[in-house]
């Protein structure tokens, strides 16, 4: 991005007391007394601006945003001081969310394919003809196969309504990609021997914590305003980073140890730290008498998981995890073990999420200061509405977002007695995937569902942004359900190479020109924020509630949207809270006061309430529902892929200014980094002929491959390459991100985690070679 | 203030606003009386990069008829009616001819219909161009419609203004016009006719183009 106007001082003319004899002062002195500052003042930048709330979407923590606009358009974002997300803090991705408005690529008017599908010939057409010919085809696919042939894949924090209408129209294959595709084993995890989920706003007290374990989770370049500053704050209050991954990160940089681990093999590492816990009583023994089972077999099934037997897999010395488990224990509550945000990587996800929640737990950081805090709610009825006929039972009404609770029993969908259809994914069924999420689902395994037809035909798609090839791996299985379905309708903000196969686009407005429905969050604080328009939408687009209420009303499906129109709906769900639309407008945020005693209960001599989902009231550390079924076995270490001599592990991560696929096409967060580049140690790149800059070529054991400049630097282990996620796009239609740099997706792994049914995608490896 | 709801009421709905007391627009047979073409030759060329619907396309050869009635034999832009008139017939390729050009191109990316994207550094729309074009209008009591879904700075509302500001008598409207083609239009529009005759349209499209050209003189 080039600069036009260049800041030029000495256009800055000063303002002296002849100006009309209105020198400024400022704090009190004589403006000439701050020559610097002393600029003539365009009476136009200084015309009032108008400010609203909202709560970001550029990436997945959603933040709370005052914006400003003038002359009706949204200038600055800025962050609500008041929110508990990000305490007034907005990040580059946050600063750039005005690009998003701004774009010359964004969909602007509904659009109606014309041509192949896929092959991007289309023509614009009225909301009516986009909204008609959507319920006509969708109503088509119902009469012939029945409900359960839709299929829904969404992705943000506005997909909600359309989650509500595909359960209206009664299928269950409703589908979000943060299951299978990002956090699904940790969730799990944490649900089955906790009950708690710990995932999305994740409710660590970082600020008092003394000892980050930190198992890959990059803090400072995946950021999350609230979770970063949290971390920050608890460093300088003096806590020890110790910080694991195959790359020298920038957390690794700022981190007191840092162990380049052997990629996929932080599982055994855990496993170890565990025996050393237990083998040498470092656990809370309070905490395990009073909150937990389990604790004796767990004893038993870790004494082969020596840190001697995990030095020469994980290549972290036996001596180094002794004193890891004895400092953090010297700790203890004040320790955390953190996850890596996404844990779809080894072949195990499950056994290495679960390692780390029992570590957490033998720690006893449940309810504790400096540990995992209890969140409180903020209690946000949702509205009345009819059951959902058809779709499948006890199924939560929300989706896309992270903060909502889980079902009552996630499990309830193994067994459906009434008739109603399985999840066509397999998510929640039993002999399938059983304790995969049954409400986010496993968006990989719907792909497949699709493009297979099995287990039973899908034959229409709506979509409610995301990108189906650029977030998950198995490009043939996307493409061919892209081309199977009878029908396929894609609400967004901005083309991509999925929507590029839509026989309908539905143009979304951005996040500054909409309301949506609250956002309801647990923090230490329970709040409700709102979305506010911060200016009318720029093109022909519409929010998605008013896009969904108006396909339901021609579908006979509007009593699942009473409301006329989505400033009412928010009305009466706050006015149920007690509050009301006028109300939360004016602040943006409505809280419940931090509680220390119900936040940190076992600091305050109260109790922590447990409930796990196979019914326990305490934590199961060999949770009794997975011993049932045998995934038990996920406990146990299993051997990970190694390269041969010429190999690479493929690794690939998040960068602080870009979001998954979706941000590359920025103009502002592409001005930072516009393309990825392929890490390679010196030793390998020297082998090879590959010098910094050198266009080099990686290609996977399955034949894919991808052209990338090399970066070459010793911050990653000679065995394993790296590039940043969400680059390499092919879409013609995003003028900035086409064709820079390499789609790590087409890479990446797609095996599955043999329990969950979510995404291995570390497994991958690959050749590098000069072009 | 003057709705400018030419867009979204069709071309020729002028006779609406004068009918409904709107102030000082005038309706399209006085203006075409005049010996002045400049206000139907704009309000054509924005009529030509507006979405061509069946309705809209109609509209334009009644225009283009009316003009060829009253122009003289020897006008510059009579060879380019000329062309253009047996182009007017509404055809669907001519909507998907649109979309590809001005809204989703592929494979080809798509000539930006919008003054900002050409003259502000990052490209984005809605620039400060767009604001100051939306000033303009608004010191003349114009303003575009909301449900147009068009910008103050799309190359229609551009040149609408321009034919409203053609049709004005007073001064200001005159050094307005001016303003507004030497001093915006002619920092975007030969980028923009220029990548659109790159992008090798259908006839239609280098048509107006060619009348952008001699009309403007970019």
């Amino acid at each position: 991005m080039s600069t036009q106007t260049h800041f030029d001082p000495s256009r800055r003319a000063f303002l002296g007391a002849t100006a009309g004899g209105t020198a400024l002062t400022i704090a009190g002195l004589p403006s000439q007394a701050l020559a610097r500052i002393n600029a003539p003042h365009d009476p136009e930048k200084l015309k009032e601006t108008t400010e609203v709330f909202g709560f970001c979407d550029m990436c997945y923590w959603r933040c709370g945003l005052k914006i400003r606009s003038r002359d009706g358009k949204a200038v600055k974002i800025d962050g609500n001081p008041e929110h508990p997300n990000n305490w007034g803090v907005v990040c580059g991705k946050g600063n750039a969310g005005l690009m998003v408005a701004y774009a010359p690529n964004r969909l602007k008017h509904p659009m109606k394919r014309v041509g192949k599908r896929g092959e991007g010939k289309w023509k614009q057409i009225s909301w009516d003809e986009a909204l008609d010919t959507t319920a006509k085809e969708l109503l088509k696919v119902k009469k012939k196969y029945g409900p359960q042939a839709l299929a829904l894949i969404g992705h943000g924090s506005w997909e909600k309504p359309y989650h509500r209408l595909a359960h209206a129209f009664g299928t269950p294959n409703t589908t979000s990609p943060v299951f299978g595709l990002c956090c699904g084993p940790r969730g799990l995890s944490n649900m089955m021997i906790m009950g708690r989920n710990l995932t999305g706003n994740e409710t660590l007290d970082l600020e008092n914590c003394k000892y980050f374990l930190m198992m890959g989770r990059n803090i400072t370049e995946s950021l999350h305003n609230g979770e970063t500053l949290g971390w920050v704050n608890g460093v300088a209050n003096g806590a020890k980073v110790v910080y694991f991954d195959p790359r020298y990160s920038i957390t690794a940089s700022k981190a007191d140890e840092y162990y380049a681990i052997r990629p996929l093999t932080d599982h055994a590492f855990l496993l170890a730290m565990i025996n050393v816990v237990i083998n040498e009583e470092l656990y809370d023994k309070q905490f395990i008498a009073e909150y937990v089972v389990g604790f004796d077999e767990l004893k038993q099934r870790v004494q082969k998981y020596t840190p001697e037997w995990a030095e020469p897999i994980t290549e972290v010395p036996a001596k180094d995890i002794r004193r890891l488990a004895k400092e953090m224990a010297a700790k203890a509550p004040s320790v955390f073990v953190y996850s890596p945000r996404r844990l779809t990587r080894s072949s195990n996800d499950f056994g290495t999420g679960m390692s780390i929640t029992i570590l957490n737990t033998l720690f006893g950081v449940w309810g504790r200061k400096g540990g995992v805090f209890t969140p409180q709610k903020y209690k946000v009825p949702e509205i009345d509405l009819p059951e959902f006929e058809h779709a499948t039972a006890l199924r939560n009404d929300s989706g896309g977002d992270f903060n909502y609770e889980q079902p009552e029993i996630p499990l309830a969908h193994i067994q459906d007695e009434s008739g109603k259809y399985h999840r066509a994914d397999g998510a929640g069924v039993m002999g399938r995937w059983p304790i995969a999420n049954a409400q986010y689902g496993l968006t990989n395994e719907m792909w497949r569902a699709m493009a297979e037809q099995k287990p039973y035909p899908i034959r229409a798609l709506i979509t409610a942004g995301g990108n189906g090839f650029l977030n998950s791996t198995n490009y043939d299985i996307i493409r061919k359900a892209l081309e199977t379905v009878d029908f396929y309708v894609a609400g967004d903000v901005i083309p991509n190479e999925m929507n590029m196969y839509a026989d309908i686009l539905l143009p979304e407005a951005s996040y500054l020109e909409r309301y949506d429905d609250l956002q309801v969050g647990g923090a230490r604080e329970g709040y409700v924020a709102v979305r506010m328009p911060a200016m009318k939408p720029l093109h022909d687009t519409r929010d998605a509630w008013t896009i969904c209420k108006q396909l339901a009303d021609r579908m006979e499906l509007g009593a699942y949207f009473p409301h006329d129109s989505i400033k009412e709906l928010l009305d009466d769900r706050l006015k149920k809270a007690g509050s009301s639309l006028a109300e939360i407008e004016k602040v943006g945020i409505l809280k419940i006061p931090a509680d220390p005693a119900k936040n940190f209960p076992l600091d305050h001599g109260g109790k922590l309430k447990i409930k796990t989902p196979g019914g326990s009231t305490k934590a199961e550390l060999i949770p009794g529902m997975l011993k049932q079924m045998g995934y038990d076995k996920a406990l146990d270490y299993v051997e990970q892929v190694r390269p041969n001599e010429d190999e690479f592990h493929m690794t690939f991560g998040r960068i602080g200014f870009h979001t998954h696929a979706r941000t590359q096409d920025n103009v502002w967060t592409a001005d930072l980094m516009r393309e990825n580049v392929l890490w390679i140690h010196p030793e390998p790149a020297t082998k090879r002929g590959i010098k910094e800059g050198d266009l080099v070529k990686v290609t996977d054991r399955k034949g894919r491959d991808g052209e990338i400049k090399a970066k070459v630097t010793a911050r990653i282990r000679k065995d394993t390459i790296f590039m940043v996620h969400g680059f390499g796009h092919w879409d013609k239609r995003m003028t900035t991100a086409y064709g820079q740099g390499v789609a790590d997706s087409d890479l990446a792994s797609y095996a599955v985690d043999p329990h969950v049914g979510s995404m291995s995608m570390g497994l991958s490896l690959v050749k590098v070679e000069k072009v | 203030m003057i709705l400018f709801t030419c867009y979204s009421k069709n071309l020729f709905k002028i006779n609406d606003l004068y009918l409904i007391g709107t102030n000082s627009i005038r309706i399209l047979s006085e203006l075409i009386k005049k010996v002045n073409r400049q206000p139907q030759l704009y309000l054509l060329a924005s009529g030509l990069f507006n979405q061509p619907t069946p309705a809209r396309i109609e509209n334009l050869r009644s225009l283009l008829n009316e003009l060829l009635q009253t122009i003289p034999k020897n006008a510059p832009e009579l060879p380019i009616l000329m062309a253009l008139k047996p182009q007017l017939n509404y055809k669907e390729d001519l909507e998907t001819e649109y979309s590809r050009l001005f809204i989703l191109a592929f494979p080809n990316k798509p000539v930006q219909p919008f003054a900002s994207y050409w003259l502000e550094s990052d490209q984005s729309l809605m620039g400060n161009s767009t604001l100051e074009i939306k000033k303009m209008m608004a010191e003349q009591g114009i303003e575009v419609a909301e449900n147009s879904g068009l910008l103050p700075d799309h190359i229609v509302s551009e040149l609408e203004f321009l034919a409203y500001l053609a049709s004005q008598d007073d001064e200001k409207a005159r050094q307005t016009q001016q303003q507004l083609l030497e001093q915006h239009c002619a920092r975007w529009m030969p980028q923009f006719i220029a990548e659109l005759k790159q992008a090798n349209p259908i006839l239609y499209y280098q048509l107006a183009a060619d009348f952008l050209i001699n009309l403007t003189g970019f």
